[in-house]
């Protein structure tokens, strides 16, 4: 059980530091690093006045046109899109959608999916965990700083913080519930071959 | 006395208020009548004039409809309602808002009797009935024709119901009949519903089984599965099974398969059982993920409005409490199992066909979630024990309820007309309204290649079902179930629908109808059509043009060319 608890943890943490490596992302993350406002929330985009314009001619009420689609709706509108996505365990376990992955952006594989279920259950133990309320705010804190700026520039941010829960739900899983540890072990080990395998073979695509 | 009645009051409200949410434009907002809509309504005229359906079937068990099959409960609904208030897009959406409306109190109801502690249960049933009504995922199904509303409904109710029949054996006979009557009411009920009969029976084993529920219990059996017997036939036919094959993630190539790779490993990195796993699980997972739920929505144009999810973005810090105190509370007892339930089967008939996150097929879940926020805000409050702050948080509440309608306003009423109108099929009516003050000797063809319209025609037209069916033969009824070919050509009296074949339509007097790609306005200029009218879209866009032919030009043109 030991070692199989060392090759689970390995297998879900190492997934997405393999990712950015074998995709060279981590130089896109560098690059971008000095572009950072373009990509932000505040860029500035030309269609945008036209977009809101057009929306409010469109109410009856003026105050409700401009109540909707204002310029701080706008920024707000892009925050959330990084906020959410930040958020979204299907990003972390899948990259969105399989059909939604999109080559430019760096939405790539981050912990093997079946690893959700130490997620979920690290923090259905929240309670037990010595550092787990606090870094679930500082979670939230983080998530709503990076949203600022492009979230699949800035998401390996929380990294460690989604690691820690994971980690802490297979130690925990595997105190508490051994036969539910051990099937979930076996279908990681087993579902990882592939996913591991296609980490290398992309490479060369 | 006020007090005593406080929680009927404010649950009489709530359902007003999602009466009036719902009522309001309804048969005008969307403006359009999309072609399954008028689709099912012409059928349930056919059927209330004739008996039969559009293809001259007899009371179907199934609708044949264009490539597909439509469940038969929403159209019988319609058929009554056509001699009241006509065929129109109000009829045909009035079933759904009837059920979106009468859900509101049923989930009061069955809430209350899944945890009779009135403390407990009383502001919970109520917060939710309220979140529910000013749902945007709730109130666009019963504002348009959506079939998956009213299955809703009989799930809800036959859940009641079962719950009722623990104490009144009875009723156990009316549920499954109400069970029955899901099943064949959306195709997503056909994975749901025999779930959750699972799920319930084996929770309930010891009173179903005993010696009051026994009879009952076989009885409801026999007659759920006698009434459900045609619906399951029907799925077994080729054409039924063809359709489904097209739609689920199972007979597909997986999502991921590098078909470019061919290397001594492929059997492993293109494993099906991994890919379609993992496709699977993620697009079960996208059911419950923040960012389709409170951001992006449905991504279908008819089955989202703009600039608005599904949930409003301000619940979301109560899902994700709600869901932890749902996880945690076992004192809610039947209540949390049922949401449980029916949280984690939803999604299911949907995550089992390609669309990243359909908002139709996974329509049960409106529910569930609605009571996971609801339970999220009231824990929340209950965290402060300071009047004042109470006081505080109940005006702060009202306001954003104020504010979810506004935005609900803002969405479904003044940018949907604007941004979906074509989506929503819109100009159709205005066509036939044109045509029908033009001179009735002349010839219409209706140009069909890029869009299915004889459904919208036969619907505004209200033609004869019984002359459309003796003029357009498809299919002999033994084939029905079958053989799923259908003609691209329709006879409706003058009106042919049909692919403008510009050669010899043009030498022929009678006016022509399609789209802005059909008819250009070169075309127009260049044969020396007349335009008799253009319809245009709310953003200004042409939607449909209706010209009349230039025979004589045509022919001196000809003749010149010919010399």
């Amino acid at each position: 059980m030991k070692y199989l608890l060392i090759v689970v943890t390995f297998l879900t943490l190492a997934q997405w530091p393999l990712s950015l490596h074998q995709t060279n992302s981590y130089k896109d993350i560098i690059n971008d690093a000095g572009n950072y406002r373009h990509s932000s929330i505040i860029a500035p985009d030309d269609q945008a006045p036209l977009i809101i314009n057009t929306k409010r001619s469109l109410y009856s009420s003026d105050f409700l046109g401009r109540f909707f689609n204002n310029k701080a709706s706008f920024i707000w509108g892009r925050f959330k899109a990084n906020l959410f996505a930040l958020i979204d365990p299907n990003n972390y376990f899948f990259g969105f959608h399989p059909r939604e992955i999109i080559r430019e952006n760096l939405n790539i594989d981050k912990f093997p999916f079946i690893s959700l279920i130490f997620l979920l259950y690290g923090l259905f133990r929240i309670d037990q965990l010595k550092w787990g309320k606090k870094l679930l705010g500082l979670f939230f804190i983080s998530v709503a700083i990076l949203s600022l700026g492009r979230f699949d520039k800035v998401d390996f941010v929380l990294y460690p913080i989604l690691a820690y829960f994971i980690v802490s739900g297979i130690v925990l899983l595997k105190r508490e519930k051994p036969r539910a540890f051990l099937i979930s072990s076996l279908f990681l080990i087993i579902f990882s071959i592939p996913q591991y395998l296609r980490a290398f073979v992309n490479l060369h695509s | 006395m006020i007090k005593k009645n406080l929680p009927l009051i404010l649950l009489c409200l709530f359902t007003l208020l999602g009466f009036a949410i719902r009522f309001y434009k309804l048969g005008q907002a969307p403006a359009g009548l999309y072609l399954d809509e008028a689709a099912q309504g012409y059928n349930a005229y056919s059927i209330l004039k004739t008996g039969k359906d559009e293809f001259g079937k007899s009371f179907p068990i199934v609708f044949r409809s264009f490539r597909d099959f439509k469940t038969p409960v929403y159209i019988y609904l319609i058929v009554p309602l056509i001699p009241v208030f006509g065929l129109t897009p109000f009829t045909v959406r009035l079933p759904s808002f009837i059920f979106s409306v009468l859900t509101l109190p049923l989930v009061y109801y069955l809430m209350r009797k899944l945890l009779p502690k009135a403390r407990v249960t009383t502001p919970l049933a109520l917060v939710s009935v309220l979140l529910l009504a000013i749902s945007p995922w709730h109130t666009l199904f019963g504002r348009t024709n959506f079939e998956c509303n009213v299955a809703l409904f009989f799930l809800l109710a036959a859940i009641y119901c079962f719950y009722v029949s623990l104490k009144k054996p009875s009723l156990l006979i009316v549920s499954a009949i109400l069970f029955a009557i899901t099943i064949p009411a959306y195709h997503s009920q056909r994975v749901i519903v025999p779930i959750l009969l699972v799920l319930l029976f084996v929770r309930h084993r010891r009173p179903l089984l005993s010696h009051s529920h026994l009879r009952p219990t076989v009885m409801a059996f026999v007659v759920g599965a006698l009434l459900s017997l045609p619906s399951l036939v029907i799925m077994a036919t080729p054409g039924f099974l063809a359709r489904a094959s097209t739609l689920n993630i199972f007979t597909q190539t997986p999502s991921g398969y590098l078909s470019w790779y061919q290397g001594p490993l492929s059997s492993l990195i293109n494993a099906n059982w991994y890919l379609t796993s993992r496709e699977f699980l993620s697009l079960y997972l996208s059911y419950f993920s923040p960012r389709n739920l409170f951001f992006l929505g449905d991504y279908g144009p008819r089955s989202s409005f703009p600039d608005l999810a599904t949930f409003f973005t301000w619940q979301l810090p109560f899902y994700f409490y709600g869901l932890y105190r749902l996880v945690k509370e076992k004192p809610l007892g039947e209540l949390r199992y049922i949401v449980l339930v029916l949280l984690l089967i939803s999604p299911i008939p949907a995550a089992v066909t390609r669309d990243p996150f359909t908002t139709i097929r996974a329509l049960p879940m409106v529910v569930p979630i609605s009571i996971v926020i609801s339970l999220g805000l009231i824990r929340f409050f209950q965290l402060f024990r300071n009047v004042f702050a109470k006081k505080i948080m109940v005006v702060g509440f009202g306001l954003v309820v104020v504010y979810s309608l506004l935005n609900l306003y803002s969405s479904a009423i003044v940018l949907n007309e604007y941004f979906r109108a074509a989506p929503w099929e819109y100009g159709w009516e205005q066509v036939i309204t044109k045509l029908n003050t033009l001179d009735p000797k002349l010839p219409v063809v209706i140009d069909n290649a890029r869009a299915i319209p004889y459904s919208q025609i036969l619907f505004f037209t209200k033609y004869d079902p019984l002359i459309y069916q003796q003029t357009n033969f498809e299919v002999s009824p033994e084939n029905y179930y079958i053989d799923l070919t259908s003609n691209t050509t329709k006879y409706i009296g003058r009106i042919t629908v049909r692919s403008i074949n510009w050669e010899p339509d043009l030498i022929k007097e009678q006016y022509l109808v399609g789209d802005s790609i059909a008819i250009s306005l070169e075309q127009i200029k260049l044969n020396k059509m007349t335009l008799l009218e253009e319809i245009k879209y709310p953003d200004g866009t042409p939607a449909f043009r209706i010209v009349l032919t230039n025979p004589k030009y045509q022919k001196a043109i000809r003749r010149l060319i010919r010399r």
